[in-house]
């Protein structure tokens, strides 16, 4: 057979083929491309993470010691006003513990502890005692116990032992 | 239906599949991983940078409060750093007492942070009015001493002898 036209060239594939192809490789195209901008954010993180996380350590570290700084001057304080308390009420304690002391009284020994005090001393009279010290040692203690014992020169020798029963703290 | 109709659908179906895979293949393989992998370094970003603010504020409020501290209580800061100095207690303690006599005891592990120091004195007085001013200008000392009890007075011959302990506080950063 002989044909009077000029054969077209055969086309590897049809027009229908070819479009889908295309539209499958540019599909394909677009979600790689897609992947990799969302890739590279992700790497734009990161190294940003890595510098924050090292700066967040850094500050953390400092908030750290400037909590130990405050905690320190705090406690500092706190030791000092409780150390002049202590000192003033050693002081008040002491002087008003002799501006207890009759002239009839004379004391040789003074034992100062935080919830007693032992007192040692002479009496011209053991009811001088009794009539001028002992009251107030009563009111001020919880409990006082005294011991007598004559002397050569009729005056009277005593120990006086006064405790105040410490309070309890509720919990 | 025509073959070449029945073709053309076959071929249509085909790519339709094709063009599935190829989807699913990408976005499977490389989509989702990726946009998973983007949330969470945006979610910790996102937190860290939360957590940034937090910390910086937190730093700036305690960078004030320890300035304020640090102004306010001046004297107490001062009287815990400096060291003790015994002969500068000893020439304040002759102002009041004669034969003053100052000993460091050995430290316990539970005074870490304190020295103990056991003190002795004798003074001239009928009442011990000496001791009161002593304790009261301990304040002018540039340490944080605290008088412990037991507190002895003994008379003997026109004097009276005193002993206590007393506690020197160190407590630096």
């Amino acid at each position: 057979m002989r044909s009077f036209i000029k054969p077209r060239k055969k086309r590897l594939l049809d027009r229908m083929s070819a479009l889908w192809l295309s539209f499958i490789i540019l599909v394909s195209i677009g979600l790689i491309v897609f992947g990799v901008i969302i890739h590279y954010k992700s790497s734009f993180y990161i190294k940003m993470l890595d510098s924050l996380q090292h700066q967040n350590a850094t500050t953390s570290k400092e908030v750290t010691n400037l909590s130990k700084k405050v905690m320190l001057i705090n406690s500092q304080k706190k030791i000092y006003d409780e150390v002049e308390k202590t000192n003033d009420v050693l002081k008040v304690s002491m002087k008003n513990l002799f501006d207890l002391i009759p002239d009839q009284i004379t004391l040789t020994s003074v034992v100062m502890e935080r919830n007693s005090l032992l007192l040692k001393g002479y009496s011209i009279s053991k009811e001088a005692y009794t009539l001028l010290l002992q009251p107030p040692l009563k009111s001020i203690f919880t409990k006082s116990e005294v011991k007598f014992s004559k002397m050569k020169d009729a005056k009277v020798e005593f120990e006086s032992f006064n405790t105040i029963q410490p309070q309890k703290v509720e919990k | 239906m025509s073959e070449a109709s029945n073709k053309k659908t076959l071929r249509f179906i085909i790519f339709i599949l094709a063009f599935m895979v190829v989807v699913m293949f990408f976005v499977f393989l490389f989509v989702i991983p990726s946009i998973k992998t983007y949330k969470s370094k945006k979610a910790e970003y996102s937190f860290q940078k939360r957590q940034e603010i937090i910390l910086r504020e937190k730093r700036q409020e305690l960078e004030k409060k320890l300035s304020d501290l640090q102004n306010r209580y001046k004297k107490t800061i001062k009287a815990f750093a400096n060291d003790f100095n015994e002969d500068e207690f000893l020439t304040l303690a002759k102002r009041y007492f004669n034969n003053v006599n100052l000993k460091r005891m050995k430290k316990t592990k539970s005074e870490s942070g304190l020295d103990i120091y056991e003190f002795s004195a004798d003074f001239n007085a009928n009442t011990p009015v000496k001791f009161y001013d002593f304790v009261e200008n301990l304040k002018s000392v540039n340490n944080v001493i605290k008088i412990n009890f037991p507190v002895i007075l003994q008379a003997s011959g026109g004097k009276i002898d005193l002993k206590f302990n007393m506690s020197v506080y160190h407590l630096k950063e």
